[in-house]
């Protein structure tokens, strides 16, 4: 009976209770000044001249000047401070807030000059005297900056993004542009950049509307066979998940239209959906050409292993009437390829006896199922493959099943003389099919370095890499690989080796670099290799060049721009010298 | 996010009408990106505790200091007249206003400090009275009376002053409504903003081809995954070596130059961006071990796909000699 009157008086108690505030923190401010500044390289926001900040419960905090540091997440209202809300009429001096630490320091007039501190947006107590940073009220140096963006008000989403209007203007070649809105994307989550763009040489991206989860940017794009064009992408963003449409290109007839849905359900289990559909169409007129591809992921940790499930469909033409024949990239006209491949890889592991030894061997292993199925006809090797559908020895294959088994081993490095060390790895892959034969690949690699302790000394790398592939089809060998002719004439001139090529190959690669890295401003990357390939490579057709060398220079002009500056050199082979391109990038 | 989904449907619906006009748009210079070498936090370090100053009978100037009586030319009108300049012994305290209001100075310090009646306002540089009012964010230097411990001048500019670096004697002259209750939350390591060297060192997979280029992606260059670009120092290890104020706080991840090859972990799953924090020391290492690349595949060989230079699969590299196709059309590889 006792326990019964005590537990009604506890819950009566609790229900009449008062509200007690929450003291979150806000999620986001809307800013508006005479003048607001984004200074992008110092991630800091400005504003100045009647300053009216509204924070997502509706406090406002007005005020003559306001600082925000959007990396450390804190901001600072001062001069004639006025804050308003729910609970709140105060005037003051200055107004700080620090969201990480769920702390607002305000100084407050009063009748005395006094610092109040509030926990998150919980206004009703001001917790008095009690200490507060060092440096809560400090404006950033910004003498002798100038700013990137200027507006008059814009929207923070905390740790996030800022959002300004249209009209801002954007700091470009010297001058101040209007834009049509403009949006700062500062958040740690890098989600946010995932895209299904195509490789372009540049790539400018305009994000011209933010939320707390999304984002919404045009791009600007060059690449060497579409010329200039544009390209959009929305960007959905929580917490590990994340969701990416885009179409790409934008103002042209041939267009990818794109999705990336990735979703983590748990911490052991991931999946990711990626769909693309290439169309060719005159504006949105129905297409004369259109495919699709689709890849579903799902990743899962099960012990010590890392279990996947990787799907392909893929669907060469979704027109009716199409011609069946293989496009210039070899694939079927008709062709709805579908494949699905289940695999498990262990987690590294180590031969306990090796480490007695003194010489540490770790390895790895790996191995799965896979299914391949194509009711026009899955691509084949051998003569019959040109044909539609193709066909191995005169049988149509539709479906494919495939076993694999892998094994990885190597050393760790290790040290045989001072700043002298030495590795080694080995790893074998044998693949089965239904359509009767194997595929073996070894590669088996040792690398010798020299690393001093010191970044301001050279270091030496140099590596032997041997890797043989064979395609057994025991007695169907030649048919699957017909001879070539031996004699091979092109432009680059006659070549030979190749008839003697029967489905195995084997590349011997030697290759040595330096990199030093004297200080952070400057580094000297060379590299040079020898590829001694079977069968002998032909320029034009098959094959790499044999001798390589290849240099990479990084210089930092200023503090803010560092020249990267890459390129290789062929001895001439396929008539190539230098590479074509210089790799030249700017970056902070 | 309603708002966005519009955007898209919006940007999708011009984008269709403008693809017949085929016309290239003019290029516009890339976006400022924000550097990676600026410390965040270099200029305002992680919070310090400062006790609020308690009220201390310290004095450094005589109460009885004489004052010396200086002519001043004539000053714009509507300007304080000129009052005695102070003698040079009293007590000063420099710093970046925060407001001036009711007869009290704020500091940035957050320290409030009470002015006579009609302290005389002058230019800190021309000494002569101004009629520009005391505002956020200018620097000033407030001269004290020991004897009312108000401020009787207060030197203004918008220019950077040599602020003080403790409050010292002024100590005597803050105002302050409670007495001080200590913040466990606040309680941290001094920073200053010291340069710290940070080495990068990324451990790879062994299945890391021998000429792959290892990057540095963070948050602080808005997640370019070419931000910086490491050496191969041994088999597996890539090493670089970068400047930072000590406070800044970052996130990064390891790509092999495009998001579309990014660090996976050992689990293979998509692990959240490393955190890093440069701590107040001479130098710090930022190790990380990369176990899956998000680009390779169970059925790969070690070498990395394609990398077999043969008829069979004759476009080994892509981009580089051997590359263009000439002569015998090539058999279609088995399996994609």
């Amino acid at each position: 009976m006792r326990f019964f009157l005590l537990f009604l008086i506890v819950t009566s108690a609790a229900l009449l209770a008062p509200t007690i505030a929450v003291a979150e923190t806000t999620r986001s401010i809307e800013l508006r000044a005479g003048v607001v500044d984004y200074y992008s390289n110092r991630y800091i926001l400005t504003a100045d001249g009647n300053v009216s900040a509204r924070f997502s419960d509706g406090t406002v905090v007005r005020g003559d000047t306001f600082s925000m540091d959007l990396k450390l997440n804190r901001f600072l209202i001062a001069g004639n401070v006025h804050v308003d809300g729910a609970h709140i009429h105060e005037i003051g001096a200055a107004f700080a807030s620090y969201p990480d630490l769920d702390r607002n320091y305000f100084v407050a007039e009063g009748d005395k000059p006094d610092r109040w501190t509030y926990y998150g947006l919980d206004f009703t107590d001001p917790h008095k005297g009690r200490l507060q940073p060092g440096d809560a009220f400090y404006f950033p140096d910004l003498s002798d900056q100038k700013p990137y963006i200027i507006s008059n008000s814009a929207t923070i989403f905390l740790k996030n993004n800022v959002e300004f209007p249209a009209g801002s203007r954007l700091l470009e070649l010297g001058a101040y542009l209007p834009t049509p809105g403009y949006v700062v994307n500062y958040s740690s989550n890098p989600n946010f950049y995932q895209n299904a763009f195509a490789g372009a040489v540049l790539d400018i991206g305009v994000p011209f509307h933010g939320a707390a989860d999304a984002i919404s940017a045009g791009h600007i794009r060059y690449d060497q066979y579409r010329g200039w064009y544009t390209a959009f992408d929305q960007h959905f963003v929580y917490k590990q998940d994340y969701a990416v449409f885009s179409v790409d290109p934008l103002t042209q007839n041939q267009r990818q239209y794109n999705a990336i849905l990735y979703h983590r359900e748990s911490p052991a289990l991931e999946t990711r959906l990626f769909y693309q559909l290439s169309a060719l169409s005159q504006g949105l007129n129905e297409p004369v050409g259109a495919s699709t591809y689709t890849n579903f992921v799902m990743n899962s940790k099960v012990g010590r292993y890392a279990v996947g499930i990787n799907a392909d469909q893929y669907v060469d033409s979704l027109l009716a009437g199409a011609v069946d024949q293989f496009t210039p990239s070899g694939l079927r006209g008709n062709g709805h390829p579908f494949d699905v491949t289940l695999s498990v890889q262990s987690y590294e592991d180590e031969f306990r006896l090796f480490r007695y030894l003194g010489v540490p061997v770790k390895f790895q292993y790996r191995g799965g199922y896979g299914y391949n199925h194509d009711g026009y006809g899955i691509p084949v090797a051998g003569a019959g493959g040109t044909n539609i559908p193709a066909d191995f020895n005169g049988s149509v294959y539709t479906t494919i099943f495939q076993t694999f088994l892998g094994f990885t081993a190597y050393t760790s490095s290790i040290k045989i003389a001072k700043q002298l060390s030495i590795s080694a790895k080995a790893d074998k892959l044998e693949q089965w099919y239904s359509l009767p034969h194997h595929t073996i690949t070894t590669d088996v690699s040792e690398t010798l370095a020299r690393t001093p302790t010191s970044v301001k000394l050279p270091a030496f790398l140099l590596s032997y890499d041997v890797l043989n592939i064979g395609d057994f089809y025991g007695a169907q060998q030649r048919y699957a690989y017909p001879a070539y002719p031996d004699i091979i004439t092109n432009q680059f001139g006659t070549f030979t080796g190749l008839g003697a090529f029967d489905g195995f190959a084997t590349a011997r690669t030697l290759s040595s670099s330096m990199v030093y890295t004297p200080t952070p401003y400057f580094a000297l990357n060379l590299t040079v290799s020898y590829a001694n390939v079977s069968p002998r490579p032909v320029p034009g057709f098959s094959g790499t060049a044999p001798y390589t060398f290849s240099a990479d220079v990084r210089v930092r002009l200023s503090r803010n721009v560092l020249v990267d500056v890459t390129r290789s050199y062929y001895f001439n082979f396929a008539n190539n010298l230098w590479s074509p391109q210089y790799g030249i990038q700017f970056s902070p | 996010m309603m708002k966005s989904l519009a955007a898209f449907a919006l940007v999708l619906a011009i984008a269709a009408s403008a693809a017949s006009a085929q016309t290239a748009p003019a290029p516009i210079a890339a976006p400022t990106p924000g550097p990676f070498a600026t410390p965040v936090g270099a200029t305002t370090p992680v919070p310090i505790a400062t006790p609020i100053a308690a009220p201390t009978s310290v004095l450094t100037a005589p109460p009885s200091a004489p004052a010396t009586a200086t002519s001043t030319p004539s000053f714009d009108k509507g300007a304080a007249p000129p009052g005695p300049t102070p003698p040079s012994n009293l007590v000063t305290f420099t710093g970046q206003l925060l407001d001036y209001r009711k007869n009290y100075v704020y500091f940035t310090t957050g320290d409030a400090f009470p002015t006579v009646d009609e302290p005389r306002i002058i230019d800190a540089f021309s000494g002569l009275p101004t009629t520009v009012p005391p505002q956020a964010k200018m620097f000033a230097k407030a001269t004290f009376d020991p004897a009312t411990k108000k401020i009787i001048e207060l030197a203004i500019t918008k220019r950077r002053l040599q602020t003080s670096q403790s409050l010292g004697p002024a100590t005597a002259y803050v105002v302050v409504g409670s007495s001080p209750i200590p913040a466990p939350e606040i309680a941290g390591q001094n920073l200053t903003g010291k340069q710290v060297s940070v080495v990068f060192e990324v451990t790879v997979p062994p299945t890391t081809a021998f000429t792959d280029n290892i990057f540095i992606s963070t948050d602080s260059s808005d997640w370019n995954p070419t931000a910086i670009k490491l050496d191969r120092v041994d088999a597996y290890k890539y090493r670089a070596l970068r400047y930072f104020a000590s406070g800044t706080k970052f996130a990064y991840r390891v790509t092999r130059g495009s998001w579309n090859s990014v660090e996976r972990g050992e689990d293979n799953l998509d692990a959240p961006p490393h955190q890093f924090f440069v701590r107040e020391v001479d130098a710090l290492a930022a190790r990380v071990t990369v176990y899956h690349w998000s680009d390779e595949h169970a059925t790969s060989e070690g070498a990395g796909p394609n990398s077999i230079p043969t008829p069979y699969n004759p476009r080994p590299f892509g981009g580089g000699p051997g590359g263009i196709q000439v002569g015998p059309t090539p058999v279609p590889t088995p399996f994609r």
